[in-house]
């Protein structure tokens, strides 16, 4: 396994193939995994050099109490493709990890040749997801009614509860699918770190800084996404922007899409 | 380098009990043992697997159709399948 010390955490990453670099970056409780099944692969048989990596506290990377606000996850990115003697790559990212992605577009744009960005939420925007009528509650709760867990009423808007009653469902995707998740590590960085509150943190990435943001950016949603609001925003945003809207995919519509991620991202990154 | 199926075998096992360290898992590992239901596997225990298989021979296998294959056929794979399944790359 390949480690190497970031920010002082020991971070995971994994590199295969040769020739221009993309850097992957996972969402929320993810890990590099998710990049490794069709989108990674496909990507290095183009021609491309593959880095993905575990943020802090995720997959194999060590788990620190505090720096998982996106600024700082960005600040590990960074220590990532100096210490890879990466001088710039396209950088593409799922949900928290693109919009990590977009800190470091807005704070090192020498480092980002293209931003691929997929289902980016905008930390910035987080207070219109808090509210009760916002879609992404219902759709949640809908799913873990689905995998027969009830939530309460008055827990139905509570992120860090969702969290960790997701946690208690069986894998919906990937060769392990109907079989329980190893939850530990996760409660641990729901429950003592500060994680689920460093999520909100604005930092650099104001609604106004997002206008500055002057990379290429390749900005995909699915269509049916309940954080199409950020998309409505970004779109219109970002100086430099393709938007893409898939058909019929929600939050994780890019990641079940793989055949058309892959084919949108091949030919922006040739452009 | 040609690689017989024992040898194989051999060296799979060990790049398994090697990663296996960290996990709870404390019955003898055996060529029967089914990766996903009993060592506990989780999709990124597979990926990190598949890329230390893929360094040690020193070849690129299609590990992400393999366990694309499993996710949707449902079904588990054991030690003594993944044997196989690098034997055929090898060979």
């Amino acid at each position: 396994m390949a480690f190497i010390e970031v920010n002082g955490i020991k971070m995971h990453y994994i590199t295969n193939g040769e020739g221009p670099d993309i850097v992957m970056v996972h969402g929320l409780l993810g890990n590099l995994a998710v990049w490794h099944f069709k989108i990674g692969p496909a990507l290095r048989k183009a021609g491309y050099r593959i880095t993905t990596l575990d943020m802090r506290g995720h997959g194999y990377s060590e788990i620190a109490p505090s720096g998982y606000t996106s600024e700082a996850l960005a600040a590990d990115l960074l220590a990532l493709l100096d210490a890879l003697d990466i001088e710039s790559a396209h950088i593409l990212g799922h949900s928290y990890g693109a919009d990590v992605c977009m800190h470091l577009a807005l704070l090192h744009p020498d480092r980002v040749k293209t931003l691929l960005a997929l289902e980016p939420g905008l930390p910035a925007l987080v207070e219109e997801r808090k509210k009760d009528h916002w879609g992404g509650w219902t759709y949640w709760v809908g799913r873990l009614k689905e995998a027969g867990f009830e939530v309460p009423p008055e827990k139905r808007t509570d992120f860090r509860y969702l969290l960790k009653v997701s946690l208690e469902t069986p894998k919906f995707y990937g060769p392990a699918r109907g079989l329980p998740r190893k939850r530990g590590r996760l409660l641990e960085l729901i429950n003592n770190t500060s994680l689920v509150s460093d999520y909100e943190v604005v930092g650099s990435l104001t609604l106004g800084a997002v206008r500055k943001i002057e990379t290429p950016t390749l900005l995909v949603y699915g269509e049916n996404s309940y954080f199409l609001g950020s998309y409505e925003f970004l779109r219109e945003a970002l100086p430099n922007c393709t938007p893409v809207l898939l058909p019929g995919g929600e939050h994780f519509g890019p990641l079940e899409q793989p055949e058309m991620i892959i084919e949108h991202i091949l030919d922006f990154v040739k452009c | 380098m040609e690689y017989s199926r024992g040898q194989v075998e051999e060296e799979v096992m060990g790049l398994i009990k090697n990663l296996a360290q960290d996990w709870d898992y404390s019955k003898p590992i055996t060529s029967e043992t089914l990766l996903f239901s009993e060592l506990g596997f989780e999709s990124l225990d597979a990926v990190v697997f598949g890329t230390a298989v893929q360094k040690h021979f020193e070849k690129q296998m299609p590990f992400a159709e393999l366990l694309a294959e499993l996710g949707k056929e449902r079904r588990d794979l054991s030690i003594s399948e993944l044997v196989d399944f690098v034997r055929t790359q090898l060979s």
